[in-house]
């Protein structure tokens, strides 16, 4: 956990569980649409490409947003009256993965990709 | 003629699609004759090929025929098929399903193109693409026909959906016959639909097997057998995707730390954990520049895995090769849009917290 770390005035707040990142946002653009949950009732953030596990919030007050054509989760209300909501990294039943799992606080957020460049095609991370 | 609905003949494609459906030549050959009769007078006979030389003799022969072919309607309604087709296939959305078999059909388009632009005497292979009818697009256009409440391009087009539900996946039309490929044995994409599979053939068809690995052709040497992978087979490499596969396949941190890298940066990150930043110069491209960082959270037995992020070296004003934490967050872009940095400066990237 990095907690504390100095000079922060004017860095947003930011969370990052392998390669999920967000970051916090003072609004979410008005044309983003509402995302679907997956069969599981799971907001994902980001499923690994050969485990079957995924970054996930379970439950109420928290609501994903898009304007992506693949209406992969890009923004993310979180709502939840006050204790925040806590981002898993675990399998469809739900066992955890390799990430500890960590609350994010009440707020809007966006969400960033983890690519590796190549000189001719930043390819995205899963892990 | 009482036409389906949408949906009826959608669920029919989405299953077609899976290719998986038994081969049924008889069937093939009614249907497609069928499809002729409704749209020519010209006698023509039905053959199938099955293996990839002999292909390309037909689908050669059939370009350098087309001139001929024009004198019967066959050619002259695929033509027009490639508009009529974008018109039906926005009618048809519902058979996104599609896709995969479309996409896999380009990949082996664009490897034909490759193979003609490496030697002359793979024209034909290109020729013999061009030519081709492929099925399953053309497929797509019974759907879009009966969206569109069209009976008339409907019982005209059912026949071709019928043949692909039969195992016919392209044909070509020469002057009196049509000559007949079905189906692939295999096509493996992943979840982007590229053509993918590790350690096996993607695509299998007419004898040829060939190795993707998320879209990209592999060698096939290097893919059946990874230990094959040298490092001086890499640096020959002229293909910049192909040269970053094998180098995953090889081992990132080996090809690396083994073969000529010099440490560029080390620190720590802001739990204490390790990073490097290396450095390899390659002869007549720009420096590969990979960052090593450690995973946050341990493994179970208490280990913690490195792993390694290739950079841009030019993001920040080429500080991402010369600063470890740069080169970090230079690898988090925009969800809509990889290219754009998601943090104006280095300093930026500051996480509270992470696993």
């Amino acid at each position: 956990m990095n907690n504390n770390h100095p000079n922060r005035r004017n860095v947003p707040d930011q969370y990052r569980q392998g390669d999920v990142l967000a970051v916090a946002v003072k609004f979410i653009p008005t044309d983003a649409r509402e995302t679907k949950r997956d069969e599981h009732g799971r907001i994902v953030l980001a499923y690994g490409e050969v485990t079957g596990h995924a970054h996930a919030f379970r439950g109420k007050g928290i609501c994903g947003f898009t304007k992506l054509d693949n209406n992969e989760v890009e923004y993310l209300l979180i709502e939840s009256g006050g204790g925040g909501k806590t981002l898993n990294h675990e399998y469809a039943d739900g066992r955890q993965a390799e990430h500890a799992p960590h609350t994010w606080p009440d707020g809007k957020y966006e969400l960033a990709d983890q690519v590796s460049y190549t000189p001719t095609e930043l390819i995205r991370e899963r892990d | 003629m009482d036409m389906p609905t949408v949906e009826e003949l959608t669920a029919r494609f989405a299953v077609a699609c899976d290719l998986k459906h038994p081969i049924d030549r008889d069937r093939i050959t009614e249907c497609l004759m069928r499809w002729i009769g409704g749209v020519s007078k010209h006698p023509v006979r039905l053959r199938f090929v099955d293996d990839y030389e002999q292909m390309v003799k037909d689908g050669t022969a059939a370009w350098d025929a087309r001139d001929v072919r024009a004198a019967w309607d066959a050619w002259a309604v695929r033509d027009a098929w490639d508009a009529w087709a974008a018109r039906a296939v926005r009618a048809a959305r519902a058979a996104r399903t599609a896709w995969d078999v479309r996409d896999a059909w380009d990949a082996w388009a664009a490897r034909a193109v490759r193979a003609a632009r490496a030697a002359r005497t793979a024209w034909d292979v290109r020729d013999a693409w061009d030519a081709a009818f492929e099925v399953s697009w053309i497929s797509i256009t019974a759907i879009g026909a009966a969206s569109l409440n069209d009976e008339k391009a409907y019982s005209t087009r059912l026949p071709v959906l019928e043949a692909f539900e039969a195992g016919a996946y392209a044909f070509w039309v020469l002057p009196d016959e049509i000559v007949v490929a079905t189906l692939p044995q295999v096509v493996a994409v992943d979840d982007r639909r590229r053509l993918h599979a590790d350690g096996a053939p993607a695509f299998s068809w007419l004898g040829v097997d060939d190795y993707w690995h998320h879209g990209v052709l592999m060698p096939t040497e290097e893919a059946k057998d990874h230990t094959k992978i040298t490092v001086a087979r890499i640096d020959a490499e002229q293909n910049a995707e192909v040269r970053r596969v094998l180098i995953g396949w090889f081992g990132t941190e080996r090809y690396v730390r083994e073969f000529g890298a010099v440490i560029v940066h080390e620190d720590l990150d802001a739990v204490g954990n390790p990073r490097r930043l290396f450095r390899r110069d390659v002869k007549d491209d720009e420096p590969i520049v990979m960052v090593e960082v450690t995973d946050s959270t341990p493994l179970p037995n208490g280990e913690r895995k490195n792993y390694m992020l290739r950079v841009d070296p030019n993001a920040y004003g080429g500080r991402a090769a010369k600063e470890c934490h740069a080169a970090i967050a230079s690898t988090w872009r925009k969800k809509a849009d990889h290219s754009v940095l998601m943090f104006d400066r280095p300093e930026n990237y500051r996480p509270i917290i992470e696993t």
